[in-house]
């Protein structure tokens, strides 16, 4: 059995742990660095598009900061999560988030399908040619 | 140094996954790279949602209280807590940092390629960046208590600014890469990079009362968001306009030097 001095240390030890963890994988977008010159060069658009999109982005986590922050304060961190989950299933069913996902998985049947396309058309102007 | 900890997690973060996003993009693409990404993004919200926030976020004294007690600030207590200098002072650190850090962070990996290092360089440079951060927030903590936050807040501006002179000189001194220059410069960006944010908590978490940290710590959180979004997404216009990057240097360094004069200039960060 743990004292209470213990058993809060052990909470907190908890809490503070999975922070760090959460942390961890909040700084999945700044991968968008490494992002940054495969997708110029696959869409080309200029940097500014780009740099707008994560300007966008790091916008969003701003006002979500203050609307989370606000939401804890009132309601408690499990039911803010809720709410932020409900949200978050709301915007991925999206079908936006569908094409997205769609395209991100298709993308190389589309390129094939694409090359196949070029390929038909080059025998066919070829053989255009010929006769 | 709680706060510390957690804080080391966003360093770690970049050691984690910038590695692995370089390795996927060059082995499967980006599209499977940001797919996979994107996953792991996803399974992350059914672990915070399966998590007993409650259970481990409260005391277990006070395990017996089951309901939680909302905090009720009325419209008065908001208005002066917006209407106090600190408030803005607190935010327009946290904004004029952003504005430095993120006018130049998405960017380096493009930039480092523009000078001439291989993108694996320029990816390890970015991570190891990162890395740096892990120990600069670890340590900030500590010194923060020992030597005060205006004190440990120059010091990071002025490594912030000699790490982001270092690239600069990369481009506009070098004719070939220099890698000894580039861990010169990476080094004291990557060891200042998010201390300012423990700073700014420790100092919101000393200067407010309980009751409204969790709508100060959102508003001036929200400083990071703008800022990031105003310096990423100039940055960028700039590199288009100017056909370089010194331009979005310079509002980098500008934005750090501004930042930092607030630590001197208001009362309350001087003396926190």
């Amino acid at each position: 059995m743990l004292t209470p001095i213990k058993a809060t240390y052990r909470a907190a030890l908890i809490v503070v742990a999975l922070t760090f963890f959460l942390n961890l994988m909040s700084r999945l977008g700044d991968t968008f660095a490494v992002f940054l010159l495969p997708i110029e060069s696959a869409f080309k658009w200029n940097r500014a598009t780009l740099s707008t999109i994560y300007g966008l982005y790091m916008g969003a986590h701003g006002v979500g900061g203050i609307l989370v922050g606000w939401l804890v304060d009132r309601i408690g961190p499990r039911p803010s999560m809720r709410r932020v989950v409900a949200l978050l299933r709301r915007v991925l069913s999206h079908p936006i988030c569908h094409r997205a996902v769609a395209s991100l998985c298709d993308h190389r049947r589309c390129c094939r399908r694409r090359d196949d396309i070029n390929r038909n058309d080059n025998r066919n102007r070829a053989s255009r040619r010929v006769v | 140094m709680a706060i510390s900890v957690t804080c080391a997690g966003l360093g770690a973060g970049v050691i984690l996954w910038v590695p692995i996003a370089h390795i996927l993009i060059e082995h499967s693409g980006w599209r499977t790279a940001y797919l996979w990404l994107g996953v792991a993004t996803l399974s992350l919200t059914g672990i915070v949602y399966v998590l007993p926030w409650d259970r481990l976020a409260r005391p277990l004294l006070d395990r017996k209280e089951q309901t939680h007690t909302p905090i009720r600030l009325d419209r008065k207590a908001i208005l002066i807590i917006v209407g106090q200098p600190t408030f803005w002072a607190l935010f327009g650190v946290l904004f004029l940092t952003a504005i430095a850090i993120y006018a130049i962070s998405p960017q380096l990996v493009a930039y480092l390629v523009a000078s001439g290092f291989g993108k694996t360089i320029a990816t390890m440079a970015y991570s190891f960046a990162g890395m740096m951060a892990l120990f600069g927030i670890a340590t900030t903590g500590w010194l923060v208590s020992r030597f005060g936050s205006r004190r440990v807040a120059t010091v990071t501006y002025a490594m912030t600014i000699m790490g982001l002179l270092g690239l600069l000189g990369l481009s506009l001194l070098m004719h070939s890469p220099h890698l000894i220059l580039l861990c010169a410069a990476i080094l004291p960006l990557g060891l200042s990079q998010g201390s300012r944010g423990l700073i700014v908590s420790t100092l919101v978490s000393r200067l407010y009362p309980a009751t409204s940290l969790g709508l100060v710590h959102g508003a001036i959180t929200m400083g990071v968001g703008l800022g990031g979004m105003v310096g990423a997404s100039l940055s960028g216009l700039l590199v288009d306009l100017t056909g370089g990057y010194s331009a979005s240097f310079a509002i980098a360094l500008m934005a750090g030097g501004l930042a930092c004069s607030l630590f001197w200039w208001v009362k309350d960060l001087r003396t926190g």
